[in-house]
């Protein structure tokens, strides 16, 4: 009987298909101090925000249930007034927590406070470009990118772990291989979204910064050769990297091992997937996770999804299908949208000549 | 050779959860994810109710069906390799530094 380690990819899949809840992703707000052009965030969104003392049992009544990773996102989770009382309390509790900031307002004292008083096991930044140019014409605030380099290379220096998230867009995609350069030379880990998506109240806008084909395909190629073909390429709209692919007869692991809670109480199945599944004013999470149609709903949903990407033979996995996004733009998780067609089709042309690496998205805590 | 009266803990920067008969463990300072078998869990658990090493043994030998000496010396080889691991430590080691 000696006590080996089973397999981590054995148990992701167990909790996606026993529906044990492993990674909640908290908005604490949409506070924010920067205004990015293509933000996904519905600011008009109306509702009894979270108290602290909600959070907080919120997150007491997450640790009962045994999950292990939780992400502080926004809006700007800093602009939260009780941003390190919450923060500390979720380190008290032992979760893994990661917090997702812009980065704008993590220099020195208030580094050195995340640190000593949350001490996450990650912070994810966000990069928008190269050069200040392009990446304080999407925050639309001046000196954000001189900001963020100097703060993320004070929180290296801290000993925080920081990795950069970009989105990629019409306006950085001539930029992606001095953005990789930047993450090279901070020593951070660099995730790119080549997927512009709407904003959570149906808004399109944002679309209108879609990258271009040639852009895709020229991010796509950059992390072929960057990963050598050993190891996929993530969509990055999802930041954990505890999480894997799992065969568990669904698609992902939204509603089933992952849930994301708005600044009211609202539970979604994901940060992705905006339909409300239960509210924690009226709901505890334990009721809403045990007892919610909807989310029920959304677990055979993704069961069906599964079978519809498997439908596409070999480029289903280069699809890197959300069915939260494809609910955004059509109104149902079931329909395949244009841009993971495209990007299946790039994949492959961006792999001639090599295995072709699936795309991953993974689940549950990001975007 | 582990004493009897040896008190592991887990150490503080290590994250711990039951999926049940699984468990799941994270170092916060590295990124490894390691990943215990229902005895492994059971161990952990016991390691953090402060339990020493000869109850440890003892409530493992009630739950599991296994001859006695070949339990402590398993029981011994997986502590020494968690503590390896920096995933535990002693408790009179941590006291003293």
């Amino acid at each position: 009987m000696p006590p080996e380690a089973a397999s981590f990819a054995g148990l992701v899949q167990r909790t996606w298909r026993e529906n044990v809840l492993f990674s909640v992703l908290v908005e604490l707000t949409y506070r924010c101090n920067l205004d990015c052009v293509f933000c996904y965030n519905d600011l008009g969104l109306a509702g009894v925000p979270m108290s602290a003392e909600e959070w907080i049992r919120f997150f007491e009544d997450l640790r009962e249930l045994e999950v292990l990773n939780l992400t502080l996102s926004g809006g700007e989770p800093l602009a939260h007034p009780d941003f390190l009382r919450l923060g500390k309390r979720a380190r008290e509790l032992g979760f893994v927590v990661r917090v997702k900031s812009n980065g704008h307002a993590l220099s020195g004292e208030a580094a050195r406070r995340l640190k000593d008083e949350v001490d996450p096991y990650m912070v994810e930044v966000s990069l928008h470009g190269s050069q200040a140019g392009s990446h304080d014409r999407q925050t639309r605030v001046a000196g954000s990118f001189e900001r963020l380099l100097r703060n993320v290379g004070g929180m290296v220096a801290l000993g925080l772990r920081v990795k950069m998230n970009a989105t990629l867009t019409a306006w950085n995609e001539g930029e992606v291989e001095g953005m990789f350069a930047i993450a090279d030379g901070l020593g951070v880990r660099l995730q790119f979204d080549p997927e512009v998506t709407p904003r959570d109240n149906g808004d399109r806008s944002p679309l209108e910064l879609t990258a271009s084909r040639d852009g895709v395909l020229n991010l796509l190629r950059l992390e072929y050769a960057r990963f050598g073909g050993g190891s996929a390429p993530e969509v990055g709209r999802q930041a954990d990297a505890l999480m894997a692919p799992a065969e568990a007869g669904k698609h992902c692991g939204a509603g089933s091992s992952g849930i994301t809670v708005d600044p009211f109480g609202n539970v979604y199945p994901c940060v992705q997937w905006r339909r409300a599944v239960g509210n924690l004013h009226d709901s505890s999470i334990r009721e809403i996770w045990e007892r919610s149609p909807r989310l029920q709903e959304v677990r055979e949903l993704s069961a069906e999804v599964k079978g519809v990407v498997g439908k596409e033979g070999e480029a289903g996995p280069l699809l890197a299908f959300c069915p939260g996004t494809a609910e955004a733009l059509s109104g149902s998780p079931l329909v395949i949208y244009p841009g993971a067609r495209q990007r299946a089709t790039l994949a492959r042309e961006a792999g001639q000549g090599r295995k072709a690496i699936p795309l991953r998205v993974l689940p549950g805590v990001g975007r | 050779m582990i004493p009897g009266e040896a008190v592991f803990r887990r150490k503080d920067d290590v994250r711990f959860r039951i999926i049940a008969p699984e468990a799941i463990v994270v170092r916060q300072s590295g990124p490894e994810v390691l990943v215990l078998n229902e005895v492994g869990a059971r161990i952990l658990e016991r390691i953090d109710s402060g339990e020493n090493m000869v109850t440890l043994v003892a409530g493992l030998a009630e739950e599991y069906e296994v001859e006695p000496k070949r339990l402590e010396s398993d029981v011994a080889a997986f502590i020494e390799e968690l503590a390896a691991g920096g995933v535990i430590e002693s408790v009179g080691a941590a006291d003293a530094s």
